[in-house]
């Protein structure tokens, strides 16, 4: 008996079933989420917290990306203000010039940049 | 009371007083002027001077006070594109919008809607008299270019349209609908915008609202390549979200068509280098979507 994915990549359409299988394994989110709606401590994971934070004096957005590469992340730009981290990962507020490691989603600061990591 | 059952002598009266609010205020003196002159000659007739104040000139309060108020909206929804064209010729363009799309409801909020598309027509034959002398009123958007006013207004409305939406359940689909995915068509979260800008416009927007002034603002220089972005917001905030070139053309063609037609487009166009690649990322870049809520729903009745 083949599975629905198996299924939906035998379904009739246009483009290569290599391609297809890999939309659908990207849209069924067989890759490892980051943050879910299962941070609820009272479900067993991890609550959303700021890990450390550093003072590290003035970075530009060069030098930032630079150290999200290094860690294989996605840089996300905060134009309004922060609280908006997708994943786990650090963030720079150039207000207060501070580095920060987050846990999770929404955990990051204003004003600034958000590395969002997933594992 | 409903239109049909107005009297006859009230309809004419709203009716002329609406032509006389939306009587274009004149340019030619290089400061917005209204002009009574053209005001319809019954409503004059039935208006009375009072004080100081003629008739026309009483009616001439109302009239600019259409304009000023309708301009200070669309100024607000668009700043990067008042800033980057000045003022001066960003209310001429905001003026001949609403003369051709006057507002027909009581939501301000919704003044701006159809602005982008009506500037992009409006600007399309713009760079020939972008070389042309202008007035020295214009000279402040003297540089802007057309293409890149029509982008920023682009950009401008959906950071308005992002921020407004209402709150979406984010779609995730399930084992159960991967059987009628590839005939689905997504459909994109009212939460989320693509964007596209060839130059840095949206470092400029961020730059101009932490800089209120009437002075406009200079162009930055083009970008060497395209820059693509995911607005997003979760709850209040605002994100912008660098995409790829593979996975904001994904994504576009996603939001027009279904998920097989999109993969068979992405294929066709991609080049050799890329189509290696392109299992892999595609993977990541449909994940990512989820994650971040890029999907509303999906319709399977295609």
């Amino acid at each position: 008996m083949s599975t629905p994915l198996a299924a939906a990549v035998d379904a009739p359409v246009h483009c290569s079933q290599r391609l297809l299988g890999a939309a659908l394994a990207g849209l069924l989110c067989l890759a490892t989420p980051a943050c879910s709606s299962n941070d609820d401590p009272a479900a067993g994971s991890q609550t959303p917290t700021i890990t450390s934070s550093v003072v590290v004096g003035a970075m530009t957005e060069e030098d930032f990306t630079a150290k999200c590469d290094a860690r294989a992340g996605t840089v996300e730009v905060m134009p309004h203000c922060g609280g908006f981290a997708t994943a786990k990962g650090f963030s720079y507020d150039y207000t207060t010039q501070k580095l920060s490691e987050h846990t999770c989603k929404g955990a990051n600061t204003c004003a600034g940049w958000n590395c969002a990591i997933v594992d | 009371m409903s239109g049909a059952s107005l009297p006859a002598w009230l309809q004419e009266l709203q009716a002329s007083f609406g032509e006389m609010l939306r009587s274009p205020l004149d340019r030619s003196t290089g400061t917005l002027r209204a002009d009574p002159s053209t005001y319809p000659v019954a409503l004059l007739r039935q208006a009375l001077p009072a004080l100081d104040l003629s008739a026309g000139e009483r009616l001439a309060i109302y009239n600019r006070q259409y304009w000023f108020r309708l301009f200070t909206v669309l100024q607000r929804a668009f700043p990067l594109t008042a800033r980057l064209a000045g003022f001066w010729r960003f209310n001429e363009y905001a003026a001949n919008f609403l003369l051709a799309h006057p507002p027909r409801g009581w939501d301000l909020d919704c003044v701006g809607a159809g602005f982008p598309e009506f500037l992009c027509e409006a600007w399309s034959g713009e760079r020939a008299r972008h070389e042309e002398k202008l007035t020295p009123h214009e000279q402040s958007g003297e540089h802007a270019d057309p293409e890149a006013l029509i982008e920023a207004a682009r950009i401008d409305r959906a950071y308005h349209d992002v921020f407004r939406a209402p709150p979406v359940a984010r779609y995730e689909p399930s084992a159960n609908d991967a059987g009628r995915l590839p005939h689905a068509r997504l459909q994109l979260s009212p939460a989320v915008a693509l964007l596209s800008e060839h130059w840095p416009l949206a470092e400029m927007r961020q730059s101009a609202l932490a800089t209120p002034g009437d002075a406009a603002i200079r162009l930055e220089a083009r970008l060497s390549e395209a820059r693509h972005f995911l607005l997003a917001r979760d709850g209040l905030q605002l994100a912008l979200l660098p995409l790829e070139p593979g996975e904001r053309k994904l994504l576009g063609l996603l939001s027009r068509g279904t998920v097989g037609a999109a993969l068979a487009e992405l294929e066709l166009t991609c080049s050799e280098t890329e189509r290696g690649e392109l299992p892999i990322n595609t993977r990541k870049w449909l994940a990512s979507s989820v994650r971040l809520g890029v999907w509303a729903g999906a319709n399977f009745a295609q």
